[in-house]
């Protein structure tokens, strides 16, 4: 990955907020809102994987399908290669749609159960004239093979298929497209260890042939240490810390990263790790805390932190929201 | 930079091995089930009848014996030429019952058409575009639900002097729509915020495309099975109308006529002019609620063999 800023960022989210309404009472009057995703601001580089980590409700694939404007956010701005995704929803612009893709968590729900391989694969290249109906077949039996897939089984229905293998022929649809980034919304968590490995592989593989940018979201910071190249960490809602991923790994600014890179579990017993174990429950996202959403488990809590907010701030590359660095 | 795109060489083309079609996968749960089978032979036997009524019944249905062959068989008991006995009239009733099918068939078979071309549109609409839209056709839908709605059915059906048995299937239709399309809704509500219509969307497919290509195929299942299900419910209807005296005139042979017309000889152990039709309604009615019942098991996709 080429350093410097001149080169532009491919995808720009700018104050991002979802706020989903809580309906209570027969008149559904508002009562209040879930701040899903609160203020998050960060950009991914053309060719870079950045890692999205945070526990799970932190609002994760809130941003994943924001940014593909699967969701129409509250407030801010994603744009794509210097356009606003906006565009999307109002003229559903198909080239940009193109562009940008998602893998899904759940490789049986993300695959339409009456419809085989072939037709989930092609559907839409073929609806974008991507490839003609003539072509399609021999198109289809490419890409099944490049995810790993065998061409034979394409008239093959879901159902008849493992879950690893389900999980192929969601990336093989998204491949299909020619993207140029992809959101991987936790990719592997629904899948057993042993094939976890394999399946990241592939994405790896993948991501160099067709010079891929991803969005890697996951809440297993091992998985997040393999694939990327930078790692943004969410906490309800907020982005705490973005940094490449030896400075992160290695040193850890923010109090919530640290905590969660001690729980790694590590492979030699007799390495020495003070491991940092959070008081308490993650707060709701509907009363975030006041000041530093982090105050009410962050073992390193100063008064200021319950009065105001940290904004992130960046220290050559390496941002942070944490009063602890002034 | 991107060469996806099929090596044109002289690569033999690759073999689809064929999937178990999920047609025949489904045919092989519901053969599996015991009832359904049974509901499905006894359907079978009744479209059966209703075809063949012109060959298998032994007389016409609304022939007269009684005034054109024998007298004696006015209310004549069941006998071996005429299996289910003899009407006031003398008419065989075995061939009223055999006639009386088809007309139970053809008032079940348009009722739920027009059930259907009300209900699933209504529910795909409410369900898919949600906000006002649904608040509309759900409102609409309780209101119907709260009605007692034989009495519209019989309302709209009076104000005809002689109404037609199309006006009563399409009276029925008008308030049986509800039931397919609380179905509907529900199945669209909950299949439009699955991930793979979410996946649809992210791929840029038209919403045409997602509502035929990725919903209702998916939909679809739970709504045979109501239809199926409904089809016992509007022939229990049909033959409650005609016994009230709306719906089928005499002299059809209509089960629901026939019960009525025979009544009141049950007394007097003539029985069995109410009877036959009766464990007709019956036999129809158990026929579609087991092969409703199979379907709806042998219907499931996800459900594993
Ligand atoms: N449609 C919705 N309506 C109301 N609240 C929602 C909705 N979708 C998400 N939320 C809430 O927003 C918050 C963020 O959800 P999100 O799915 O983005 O989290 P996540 O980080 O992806 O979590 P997970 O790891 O469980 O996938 C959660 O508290 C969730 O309950
Ligand atoms: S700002 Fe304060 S509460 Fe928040 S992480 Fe830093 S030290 Fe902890
Ligand atoms: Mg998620």
């Amino acid at each position: 990955m080429t350093e410097g800023n001149s080169e532009r960022h491919l995808v720009d989210v700018l104050h991002l907020k979802k706020y989903y309404p809580i309906k209570r009472g027969i008149l559904r009057r508002t009562a209040g809102y879930v701040k899903a995703v609160n203020d998050v601001t960060f950009q991914i580089r053309r060719g870079e994987t950045l890692g999205l980590v945070g526990e799970s409700g932190c609002g994760k694939t809130t941003i994943g399908r924001s940014i593909l404007r699967l969701i129409v956010p509250s407030a801010g701005t994603v744009a794509f290669d210097g356009a606003d995704v906006e565009a999307l929803q109002k003229s559903d612009d198909a080239a940009l749609r193109r562009r940008m893709q998602i893998i899904f968590q759940d490789p049986y729900g993300s695959l339409n159960p009456r419809m085989n391989v072939s037709d989930i694969i092609g559907e839409a290249p073929l609806y974008h004239r991507l490839v003609s109906k003539a072509e399609l077949d021999d198109y289809v039996v490419s890409i099944m093979e490049k995810v790993g897939l065998r061409p034979e089984s394409r008239a093959k229905y879901p159902h008849e298929f493992s879950g690893g293998q389900r999980q192929r022929i969601g990336i093989a649809r998204v491949l299909a497209m020619k993207p140029e980034f992809v959101v991987c919304d936790e990719p592997v968590s629904a899948l057993d260890v042993s094939i976890q490995s394999q399946v990241l592989n592939l994405l790896a593989d993948l991501r160099s042939e067709f010079s891929l940018t991803y969005l890697f979201i996951s809440h297993d910071l091992s998985v997040v240490k393999h694939i990327s190249d930078r790692v943004a960490v969410l906490y309800l809602g907020k982005m705490v810390e973005i940094a490449p991923k030896a400075d992160f790994f290695s040193q850890p600014m923010h109090p919530y990263s640290q905590a969660l890179i001690s729980a790694i579990p590590v492979p030699d017993p007799d390495a020495t790790k003070n491991r940092v174990i959070l008081e308490g429950d993650v707060p709701s996202p509907i009363n975030p805390p006041d000041g530093c959403i982090f105050s009410t488990r962050c073992p390193k809590a100063m008064d200021r932190c319950k009065a105001e907010e940290p904004i992130l701030v960046d220290r050559g590359g390496h941002e942070t929201a944490c009063f602890l660095y002034g | 930079m991107r060469a996806i795109a099929a090596d044109k060489g002289m690569k033999p083309p690759v073999r689809a091995e064929a999937g178990d079609s999920l047609i025949k996968e489904a045919w092989i749960r519901f053969r599996r089930n015991k009832l359904a089978m049974i509901g499905l032979f006894m359907t079978f036997s009744i479209i059966f009848a209703a075809i063949f009524a012109g060959a298998l019944a032994p007389y016409d249905p609304k022939a007269q014996l009684a005034f054109t062959v024998d007298p004696a068989l006015k209310l004549a008991a069941p006998s071996v030429q005429h299996p289910m006995g003899n009407d006031l009239y003398g008419r065989d009733i075995l061939s009223r019952v055999l006639y009386g099918a088809r007309i139970s068939l053809e008032i079940g078979i348009f009722a739920t058409l027009v059930t259907i071309m009300i209900g699933v549109p209504l529910g795909a609409i409410a369900g898919y575009m949600g906000g006002i839209w649904d608040d509309l056709i759900s409102w609409l839908v309780n209101v119907i639900f709260a009605f007692p709605f034989i009495l519209f059915v019989l309302a709209v059906v009076s104000v005809f002097r002689n109404p037609s048995l199309y006006l009563v299937f399409v009276a029925i239709g008008l308030v049986n729509w509800v039931a397919l399309c609380r179905i509907t809704r529900g199945q669209f509500i909950s299949l439009r915020g699955s991930e793979f219509v979410e996946a649809a969307r992210a791929l840029g497919l038209p919403t045409w495309k997602i509502i035929f290509r990725h919903i209702l195929p998916n939909a679809i299942a739970p709504i045979i099975v109501q239809a199926t299900l409904g089809m016992g419910g509007i022939i229990t209807l049909e033959a409650g109308l005609a016994y009230l005296g709306f719906g089928a005139q005499p002299p059809t042979p209509s089960w629901g006529l026939m019960i009525s017309e025979g009544q009141q000889y049950i007394a007097r152990g003539q029985w069995w002019w109410s009877m036959f039709p009766g464990i007709a309604i019956m036999y129809t009615v158990l026929a579609f609620n087991f092969l409703g019942d199979g379907l709806r098991d042998a219907l499931d996709v996800r459900q594993k063999r």
